[in-house]
């Protein structure tokens, strides 16, 4: 919750201050301020692993200047071990306890974040180790690189050679960035309060308790949690990007429109964008990508897949939800020709919603169960005899859910079509444009899902 | 650097808008409760904010019980003495103390006087043993000061449930009221000025046990233990009394769920402390009240404004004689308040009225909206005295009301609309300029079918008995005083 906190944006408005009253060549040490300040006032847990990997792979990356050949690889080899054995003990240590050993969990130390700065310091040193760029030999502005407080919890996964630059250069304020930094802030809210936050509470009385629930009631929190997985990742997403804008930075996107995708192939080029290319460059390719005949491309498909699965949780249901992925674009590419293109979206969207309710549930098991009872039980009154209100929302706020995703649906089509909202409202003259946001920022206020009563939801992406 | 300006002011202009309306949305979401409601807590406090600075000699404070029992009208009336009561519904120690501190940057009491309900358990599973919304209650309504901070703070340290940003934007706590907004939500600015009961909230039902028996002292010596967090805040209120040279009085108004040991418990803190107790419970001072419980109590918990009356005049004496308070030369703050008291008195008393040609009198006031309605028959019962009394309630036509005939009848200030028929009837009108919205429908059986409406603001009020319905609307206080029906005798 730490992204939609009060604290947050009070932190927020004091390391703005100081980045802009420094002068521009040591704004960045501003920013390492606030990363410190931000992992202590907000998490401090596991500080030390966090600083640990970084001067490690610092030191790595230090080496591998000096290296060739089979040392380099050792290197490398050594550096990517070190950083992942955290993650791999601390993400999968209690799975392999229980499922493997047959003991009982344990509470681990977790930093802040470990699943995303992994990835990001993976692909440093891989970047590195290619000589697509030389090292970062300050480490004081390579830890401000991989600790930015924007993007430490939730990414979007960010590169090196796009982001550092201008962490480093300083920037001055600038009003136009500052405005549209303001509105994805607010967008963010609205995402995650109105839409996120409301459709979990009918997600979670239906996936908490799943044997009572069946037919339409599947039906429903399915379509509901799909739509709160990309409501709330997005919402993360568009709250980093305008945290960040406000310093002049831009974050790439991470997001684009995902459930406009024809295929389960696009679906990932739409959906966290930062994962599916990170995934790409160094898991796929590597693998040997589609060089190396069909079978193998299946297989580092696969591969790719599974990983992806494991980085979002250990279990078997993970598993499982990233091999049904990948068998998704294996069946695509088989059965191309029998693609009818009208439906495609439809049916695209409906196959990731299958994905998701594996990936939601307690268990594959469970999951299965669910999908089973989908097309078993038929009970289509309860969209017309009011037991739809029984699942946690009264009928107003129902309504205010429907509302606040058709607007969802209705900016992601603008976008789609290659309209910016953001850049429309700012065309407006200034009277309409505050109207917007103080109407914007009140509705948010009196119909979002927050405070006392309410069971308040974490960002769903900052638990892998 | 002038285009950064210019922008910095129209920040400073937005951010300046916007405050003013998330100010006014959570005015709107904070629940209000004037004089409409049971416990008008909004009344209380606000009120007290109202009076004019050092003419407080006597504080009250306490639970519902305390708000329902300690009358300042009736102690200035009686003996000149100028209180306030500060008392709410489930007012924990924690938000007596707190409101005590805040009282004192306002005003110099002399007196403080303490019911101790809360002092004992009253919600185990609650931190601060009062519920969480009547907690927000007492402090939705007190000005931020440090006081306020304080508070707030000591509240969310006890209680895990309530964060700080709650108090400091209340939509965190209240936005979720979006969907239930009331009328009352948006006049709050034209209820703000009822004020004048000082704190107090009349009760009228007469529903107490019939066989209470008070406690001697004496009759035990078991000792009840008393919350730990709730007496720390007890030493602390009669430390600040000690500080400020005020008195403090510990009592227990009548109620069941008091005994002989929690007596014991407290008179033994009264006694260590130096500190007086006043029990309403214990035979000596309940036989001097003459309080008969059956009569005198709303429920089994609070005194009614009859039982009010007897216990405040004994505490006003007894605080004049004591205390050397009231008798002074007056104060027109309770003065020009009487003659609302005395009409919230023949509002409670209503309802004890069995005679319908009283009762008919008795309603004939300005200050009533009056809404009748016959359902079937209504002549079977209707005697010469009778239709005088309606006559004279500004009815023209009730003498030709004809039997098994529709009728219905509305008195608003002094005018009246009414209609009688052998068809079923309805009128729609309003009242209290426009505010008030109601429906009548009669039907007195023979054409116009068997049914008898009077809804106000939406909201059924008749008792829709064979008969001729009557429904009492107070313009003054906007609510329904009484809803009778006469069939040969009045009944509820």
């Amino acid at each position: 919750m730490i992204y939609i906190s009060v604290e947050l944006y009070l932190f927020l408005c004091l390391v703005l201050f100081f980045y802009y009253l420094v002068p521009l060549k040591y704004r960045w040490t501003m920013l390492l301020a606030g990363n410190i300040l931000f992992y202590f006032a907000f998490y401090k847990t596991g500080w030390w692993i966090f600083l640990g990997t970084i001067i490690i792979s610092w030191f790595i990356t230090m080496l591998l200047k000096r290296f060739s050949g089979i040392g380099k690889n050792l290197i490398l080899f050594m550096g990517i071990l070190l950083v992942v054995i955290p993650w791999f003990f601390i993400k999968n240590g209690n799975f392999i306890r229980q499922a493997l050993m047959g003991k009982t969990s344990v509470s681990w130390i977790i930093p802040l974040g470990i699943s995303f700065y992994t990835l990001q310091i993976i692909a440093y040193m891989v970047d590195v180790y290619r000589g697509e760029y030389e090292p970062q030999r300050n480490l004081a502005k390579y830890a401000m690189f991989i600790s930015f407080f924007p993007h430490i919890i939730q990414g979007p996964i960010p590169r090196y050679e796009q982001l550092m630059p201008q962490l480093i250069r300083g920037n001055r304020f600038d009003e136009e960035k500052a405005i549209r930094a303001i509105y994805l802030i607010i967008y963010g809210f609205f995402l995650k309060l109105v839409i996120a936050d409301k459709a979990a509470v009918i997600v979670n009385m239906v996936f908490d308790n799943y044997p009572a629930y069946s037919g339409c009631y599947i039906w429903i929190a399915s379509f509901l949690y799909s739509i709160q997985l990309y409501a709330d990742f997005l919402a993360c997403t568009t709250l980093a990007q305008g945290m960040a804008l406000l310093f002049g930075i831009e974050l790439a996107d991470n997001f684009k429109q995902p459930y406009f995708a024809e295929s389960v192939k696009d679906f990932w080029r739409r959906w966290h964008i930062s994962l599916s290319s990170w995934l790409r460059d160094y898991v796929y390719i590597p693998l040997g990508g589609n060089r190396k005949g069909v079978l193998i491309k299946y297989l580092n498909l696969v591969i790719t897949f599974i990983i992806s699965g494991l980085w979002h949780g250990a279990g078997i249901k993970f598993i499982a939800w990233g091999a049904l992925h990948a068998f998704y674009q294996i069946g695509e590419k088989v059965f191309e020709k029998l693609k009818y293109k009208k439906l495609s979206k439809l049916i695209t969207f409906l196959m990731i919603n299958f994905a998701w309710i594996i990936f939601r549930a307690e268990s594959l098991k469970s999951g299965l169960s669910m999908i089973k009872h989908m097309f078993t039980d038929w009970n289509p009154w309860i969209l017309f005899n009011n037991r739809l209100f029984t699942l946690g929302l009264a009928w107003k706020e129902f309504i205010v859910l429907l509302l606040a995703i058709g607007m969802l649906f209705l900016i992601d089509k603008k976008h789609e079509d290659g309209i910016c909202i953001s850049e429309q409202i700012r065309k407006l003259k200034l009277p309409i444009r505050w109207l917007i946001c103080m109407g914007a920022i009140i509705g948010i206020m009196l119909l979002g899902t927050y405070g006392y009563g309410f069971n308040a939801q974490d960002f769903i992406y900052g638990g892998f | 650097m002038k285009k950064h300006i210019r922008f910095a002011v129209k920040s400073i202009l937005f951010v300046g808008i916007l405050a003013v309306l998330v100010n006014l949305t959570n005015k709107i979401l904070t629940p209000k409760y004037y004089m409409d409601s049971l416990w008008p807590t909004t009344s209380t406090y606000e009120g007290f904010y109202d009076m004019e600075e050092n003419t407080v000699d006597v504080l009250f404070l306490g639970s519902s019980h305390a708000a329902s029992c300690f009358n300042p009208q009736v102690m200035y009336n009686a003996f000149g003495i100028q209180s306030y009561n500060l008392a709410c519904e489930h007012q924990n120690l924690l938000t007596s103390y707190y409101w005590l501190m805040e009282a004192l940057r306002f005003q110099t009491p002399k007196v403080v006087i303490l019911d101790t309900y809360t002092l004992f358990t009253v919600n185990k599973y609650e931190p601060l043993n009062t519920a969480e919304n009547c907690t927000r209650k007492a402090f939705d309504n007190m000005k931020w000061s440090k006081i306020k901070w304080e508070a707030v703070h000591d509240i969310c340290n006890y209680d895990e449930k309530q964060t700080l940003s709650s108090y400091y934007f209340p939509n965190v706590r209240y936005h979720t009221r979006w969907a239930e907004l009331q009328e009352e939500d948006f006049r709050f600015s034209s209820d703000k000025k009822h004020y004048e009961l000082k704190g107090y909230t009349p009760l009228d039902r007469k529903g107490g046990y019939a066989i209470f028996e008070p406690f001697r002292e004496g009759d035990t010596t078991d000792c009840s233990k008393m919350v730990p967090l709730m007496e720390q805040y007890l030493n602390r209120i009669a430390e600040v009394c000690r500080e400020k040279n005020i008195e403090l009085v510990l009592v227990k108004t009548p109620a069941a769920a008091h005994n002989i040991s929690k007596y014991n418990a407290i008179k033994k803190y009264a006694d260590e402390n130096g500190v007086e107790y006043w029990d309403f419970n214990e035979a000596k001072l309940y036989n001097d009240c003459e309080i008969v419980f059956s009569e005198d109590l709303h429920d089994d918990m609070h005194v009614n404004i009859w039982g009010s009356e007897k216990i405040s005049v004994y505490i006003a004496d007894k605080l004049c004689r004591e205390f050397d308070i009231g008798q002074g030369k007056g104060s027109e703050q309770w003065a020009q308040s009487n003659e609302y008291y005395q009409d919230v008195l023949s509002d409670c008393e209503l309802k004890y009225i069995s005679d319908v040609c009283e009762y008919l009198a008795a309603i004939k006031k300005d200050r009533y909206t009056i809404l009748v309605s016959v359902l079937g028959d209504g002549t079977d019962f209707m005697t010469d005295d009778v239709r005088t009394a309606f006559m004279a309630l500004h009815s023209d036509i009730m003498m030709q009301y004809e039997q098994r005939g529709s009728y219905y009848l509305v008195v608003h200030e002094g005018s009246s609309h009414e209609a009688a028929s052998m068809d079923k009837l309805s009128y729609l009108g309003s009242t209290c300029n426009n505010l008030v919205d109601y429906e009548i429908i009669s039907g007195g059986g023979e054409k116009g079918g068997y049914v008898c409406s009077i809804k106000v603001n939406g909201e059924e009020c008749a008792t829709a008995r064979q008969g001729i319905n009557i429904v009492v609307y107070s313009n003054e206080n906007m609510k329904v005083v009484d809803s009778v029906c006469y069939n040969g005798e009045i009944v509820r």
